[in-house]
């Protein structure tokens, strides 16, 4: 019989990366009939504005992807922003450098994914319930402390609000830091064991079992990498405002709605909640295109909460749509 | 596998033992109630009694909707958003000068529509619970923010109104009489109503109840729809009880009724969990807040001991059902 | 020939159901060939054949599960074409499923009477009614089962039971079909069975019943159809018909084409297993295989023999017992230790518990040996070389896909099953555990996998293969382990290894 190696015809290519290929034709249709709405849009101070903007979402959506492509789901990511924000400008106002805190808060996010994956995983605790109770007990932290209010201690070293503000090479430091972020995941996910093994799990879970992988551990893994990119997204949050602000429905948003777009983010760029599905590409289009999105409706006078009404449209036909497609 | 050994069992009538875990939810409640008389004087008063009944009436209305949908194998995070909604279309509505009961019924009707959505994304769309719930919660809350420019109703909402909750028809706070009115429909409902059997079917095991000739599809819809409709009264009792429309109502709220239903022992993967044990979670989260506020715990701050509650409840449930099996 | 098509209204009243030339196919697979069967009006209609045969198939088609690709089916003279096995019970077929169907949190009496519990005023269910009804019809079965227990406190045989009752006395079905009902019930409820199957019987209910126990076909069935392949081979009245003429019919061809020539094996003892005992599920199972030996599995369902594989390579939770490979005693706690102690295994459910079904023929091929073989720095896959590996593997068991790159689950049957046994050829074991190795696949996949073994046997290694197929043992194995009631009922070898042996060994007497 005639076997052939590899397949890599365009069409095959096409059909593989469906989402990908749609987003990216949505980018271009957006950049190049953008400009006729509203002229600000190919601005070089929105394009700036835009890319950092998006760069919190795509950092915290990568971690999202990697939960969701095993099967979970984390809905505590907004509220490690916070909590690790909050613990992260604090400790620069007792006198920490900007490098110290950064470290630090990595450290803080990798802690409470894990916790997260410790309850998901050896406490058997259905994920969404253990990520909201944690994200609940997070929230109620920063809030016990802040009272609602901002924290903005003095004297904080200054290279905390040039990371946050700052930019290099043109492009600001968040969006570069998420391009290395994107880089560094997508390598990960496609050429390492580990990345290999992700997949595997998120298939499959008993027949990753069945062929010698340690799934407790590996999905535990996934939700520390999980905490540690929302603590990363929480830390350039707060270095461009150089201050703590809790997150309430009042200043604009609760730490939920960070969740909702992220998982809309991967979504859109192809994965599934059933588990086993998306790229880190995707999770970057997918956030990109959401950013654009929201940029857009700023640019057009759209209140924040028409933006949440048209960003819980969007879930709602993004899902609807994949629905149909596995459907098909 | 199963029955290598079964063939050698008599097939006696096990005896009847409440579980370890049915009677979890009720010994917990008891050592609250020691807890709470050691920490504070005012604990026991008859005064502070009442207050964590009527504090507990909205949330537990929230919690009776959400056991429908959690015992059918469902999950509603919209029920904060809902509940703002109930809150102030009513408040806007008696602002405007409508009678009461329009008022009232306008409010429980935004909460059937959202519900059905809900209903509609999950059984013919094919959403999966959390996310169309969790998307029809960031909606809907928008959905309040056009209608109150976010900001509260203070004025026009007439006495009458405010006296539904506040007022006493019985002696007791007429809160509190939702509270018992609530659980009262829920029991009769889910024990003794094809319906509520039905309910528990689905959670059970959907292919099933499908060929045992149950409407799978009418049900799922229907627990949201009730869900819905619980959440929004909630929003209209907390309007009659603060005498504003206030559009933060609600926020966070999905947390608080889930814990309470998963502490009174419902099982999140359906099918399982009793009436009692959700008035039992009920009662434990509406002690436990009372107890953290006597000892001048802020409100942000319950956040966190109910969270824990709710993480220590469901280890406990996982390593029971671990050990059985 | 049977089943053609009646015209005779006479006719059409003794027939209760006819099933015109109807074919099924899964992707390449023919399960289903013209297939005729007719069921007269109060008759027990045993269906027999191998696994594989197309049996389940062909119930599934019936009860609306599955559509048939061609072909019609009579009930009581009108054409039918259910879409569910809802549909099917209302229209008068009522299917009893080898899994229970049951909602295990609700009582019996629920169970029985869902959807049709009785009410008092209106909307309230009468409870009182609702259990005495359900006693009733329990007690009149002779059955010890407590109406108001939850069917998840029930043993297995009693939830069949449950299942059974409600099957059959709920919507007054007129053809009940039986797909290995007694597998898990005890002789006093097999009596219990036989009985009503005799009382519906006298109200002109007809039964297809499946059974691999040929006792119970001659016990209570009117006439046998056997299928073999996805066809009709014979339909025959049962007094005409002797077992051995059922088992020549069901295997009906060249046992020796089928099964390679085999080597014998060492004398040496490769793997030593030692009471090894799961509490609940295995007792003291003890038993040697040599060097290029392949040792079979064999037992009736609910016998524990799925669980001594399972057992052996840390899926279930040993509680004693030794199991020493070329001499060392491993440690049995999970798969990853085990597999590190050099066992590897083939689970029977490949869907379940073998591949990634959305990942390519690559990715499922490799998966196990990434670390192991095509990890540079320990982490960083070597791409190139995994694929040309998994190209070998794919040349050598000459696994039909478009390409490496295709996804496994769009491959047939056979083909998957050939990759997940495939995914051993790479890197080195010490013993080989396979489970059901050809469930569901076709014969000539059947051939290069049983080739396959063969290869892994005559290598040196021990091989261990449970399969409830016992002709697919007596042609692999040198010697056949038989587990009854979770203990080693005897071992055969030799001339001694035929099909009536092992089943008089696995039987419960």
């Amino acid at each position: 019989m005639q076997t052939t190696y590899p397949q890599s015809t365009f069409s095959g290519l096409l059909s593989e990366y469906r989402s990908e290929a749609t987003l990216i034709l949505f980018l271009a249709v957006a950049f190049i009939f953008g400009p006729l709405f509203t002229e600000y849009f190919l601005t070089p101070d929105n394009l700036f504005n835009l890319s950092r903007q998006g760069s919190y979402l795509t950092i915290v959506s990568i971690g999202m992807a990697l939960v969701l492509i095993v099967g979970g789901i984390d809905l505590s990511i907004g509220a490690v922003m916070q909590l690790v924000g909050l613990f992260t400008v604090l400790l620069l106002g007792a006198g920490a450098s900007a490098e110290i805190a950064f470290l630090f808060a990595l450290a803080m996010g990798a802690v409470l994914g894990a916790i997260n994956g410790v309850l998901t995983v050896y406490g058997r605790m259905q994920p969404f319930i253990a990520t909201l109770a944690t994200g609940g007990i997070m929230t109620g932290i920063v809030m016990t402390y802040t009272q609602g209010n901002a924290v903005a201690p003095r004297g904080i070293d200054p290279a905390f609000r040039e990371i946050g503000g700052g930019a290099v090479a043109g492009l600001p430091i968040p969006a570069a830091i998420m391009i290395v972020v994107v880089l560094l995941f997508w390598w990960t996910m496609t050429n390492t064991t580990y990345g290999k093994n992700v997949y595997a799990l998120g298939s499959n879970k008993h027949a990753a079992r069945n062929i010698g992988l340690n799934t407790e551990l590996l999905e535990c893994s996934v939700y520390m990498l999980s905490g540690m990119l929302a603590a990363l997204a929480g830390y350039l949050t707060f270095a461009r405002m150089g201050t703590f602000q809790p997150a309430t429905a009042a200043t604009g948003g609760t730490p939920v709605e960070m969740v909702i777009m992220a998982i809309a983010a991967v979504v859109l760029g192809g994965g599934s909640l059933a588990g086993g599905k998306g790229t880190m590409i995707g999770a970057f289009l997918g956030a990109t295109v959401s950013a654009v999105m929201l940029n857009y409706l700023v640019l057009l006078g759209m209140g924040i909460w028409f933006q949440r009404f048209i960003l819980a449209l969007i879930i709602i036909v993004v899902v609807l749509l994949a629905r149909k497609n596995e459907r098909a | 596998m199963e029955n290598v050994l079964n063939n050698a069992l008599p097939m006696t009538r096990p005896t009847r033992r409440a579980s370890l875990a049915e009677l979890a939810p009720a010994l917990i409640v008891v050592v609250l109630l020691v807890i709470g008389t050691i920490t504070s004087d005012r604990f026991m008063q008859t005064n502070n009694i009442l207050n964590i009944l009527q504090y507990a009436a909205e949330p537990s209305l929230i919690a009776v909707g959400m056991m429908f949908v959690i015992l059918a194998r469902g999950i509603d995070l919209s029920v904060g958003s809902v509940m703002g909604v109930g809150n102030v279309t009513a408040a806007l509505l008696l602002a405007a000068g409508y009678p009461v009961i329009v008022a009232i019924l306008a409010a429980v009707a935004f909460g059937a529509v959202i519900g059905l959505v809900n209903g509609l994304l999950i059984t013919k769309g094919r959403m999966e619970p959390i996310i169309a719930t969790l998307a029809t919660m960031i909606g809907v809350r928008s959905i309040i923010y056009f209608m109150t420019d976010g900001a509260p109703l203070f004025q026009g909402i007439p006495r009458e109104f405010v006296q539904i909750v506040r007022g006493s028809v019985t002696g007791l706070p007429n809160g509190v009489l939702f509270l018992v009115i609530s659980f009262l429909l829920a029991y009769v409902l889910l024990n003794h109503t094809r319906y509520g059997r039905h309910v528990y079917a689905v959670g059970g095991s959907e292919e099933t109840s499908e060929l045992f000739g149950i409407k799978v599809t009418r049900i799922k819809i229907s627990v949201y729809v009730l869900s819905g409709v619980m959440a929004a009264i909630a929003g209209v009792v907390g309007a009659s009880r603060l005498g504003i429309g206030d559009p933060n109502s609600g926020i966070g709220y999905e947390l608080v009724a889930i814990t309470m239903v998963v502490v009174g022992g419902v099982r999140l993967a359906g099918g399982v969990g009793t009436v009692m044990g959700a008035l039992s979670g009920v009662l434990i989260v509406s002690i436990l807040t009372n107890i953290l506020q006597l000892n001048n715990v802020s409100t942000h701050a319950q956040h966190i001991f109910l969270g824990g509650a709710m993480v220590g409840m469901m280890l406990f449930l996982s390593w029971r059902d671990a050990k059985k099996a | 020939m049977e089943g053609s098509i009646v015209l005779d209204s006479h006719v059409i009243e003794t027939n209760a159901l006819e099933i015109h030339g109807v074919s099924k196919s899964f992707g390449q697979n023919n399960v289903l060939q013209d297939l005729n069967l007719t069921l007269r009006k109060g008759e027990v209609h045993a269906l027999m054949g191998e696994n594989g045969a197309g049996k389940s198939t062909l119930i599934k088609i019936i009860s609306g599960v599955h559509k048939a690709d061609q072909g019609e089916i009579n009930l009581n003279g009108s054409k039918v074409d259910f879409h569910s096995p809802y549909e099917a019970q209302i229209g008068g077929v009522a299917t009893l499923f080898q899994e229970i169907q049951e909602i295990p949190d609700l009582s019996v009496a629920e169970n029985l009477y869902a959807g049709m519990e009785p009410r008092k005023h209106g909307f309230l269910i009468d409870w009182k009614k609702l259990y005495s009804n359900a006693q009733r019809q329990i007690d009149e079965l002779g059955l010890r089962i407590d109406a108001t227990q939850k069917m998840r406190s029930l043993s297995p045989s009693s939830r069949k039971m449950v299942e059974i009752i409600r099957a059959v006395h709920k919507r007054g079905a007129s053809v009940v079909i039986m797909d290995e009902p007694t597998a898990n019930l005890n002789q006093g409820e097999i009596d219990a069975l036989f009985s009503m199957i005799e009382e519906l019987k006298q109200k002109g209910v007809s039964i297809i019943y499946i059974s691999h126990r040929m006792r119970e076909i001659f016990q209570i069935a009117n006439r046998v159809s056997v299928l073999r392949d996805g066809r009709l081979i014979r339909t025959s009245n049962i007094e005409n018909i002797s077992e051995d003429e059922i088992v020549k019919l069901m295997v009906g061809r060249d046992l020796p084409a089928l099964y390679p020539q085999r080597t014998p094996p060492e004398n040496e003892v490769a793997m030593k297993v030692d009471n090894l005992t799961v509490d609940g599920e295995l007792d003291s199972v003890s038993f040697e295989v040599r060097k290029r030996e392949i040792l079979g599995i064999a037992g009736l369902e609910g016998s524990g023999a799925t669980s001594v594989i399972k057992a052996l390579f840390g899926l279930r939770p040993v509680s004693g017992g030794t199991i020493e490979v070329d001499g060392e005693t491993l440690v049995i706690k999970n798969p990853k230790r085990s597999i590190a102690q050099g066992l590897a295994y083939v689970p029977e459910d490949r869907k379940e518990d073998g591949l990634f079904l959305n990942k390519t023929v690559n990715f499922n091929l490799v998966a196990n040996v990434l670390k192991s073989h095509f990890a540079r720095m320990g982490f960083v896959v070597r791409k190139r070389a995994a694929q040309t590996t998994s190209r070998d593997v794919v040349k050598r068991l000459g696994i039909k896909t478009t390409g490496g790159m295709a996804k496994i689950g769009s491959l047939s049957g056979g083909n998957q099953q050939k990759a997940l046994v495939g995914r051993w050829l790479i890197g080195s074991y010490k013993a080989i555990l396979l489970e059901e190795p050809t469930r569901g696949v076709d014969i000539g996949a059947k051939v290069d996998i049983y080739e396959e073994i063969n290869a892994l046997a005559r290598s040196g290694l021990p091989v261990v293969m449970y399969s409830s197929e016992l002709l697919e043992l007596i042609g692999m194995c040198d010697r056949v382990v038989v587990i009854r009631n979770g203990r080693v009922s005897g071992i055969l070898s030799g001339d001694e290894l035929t099909e009536e042996n092992i089943l008089e060994k696995a039987i419960t007497s």
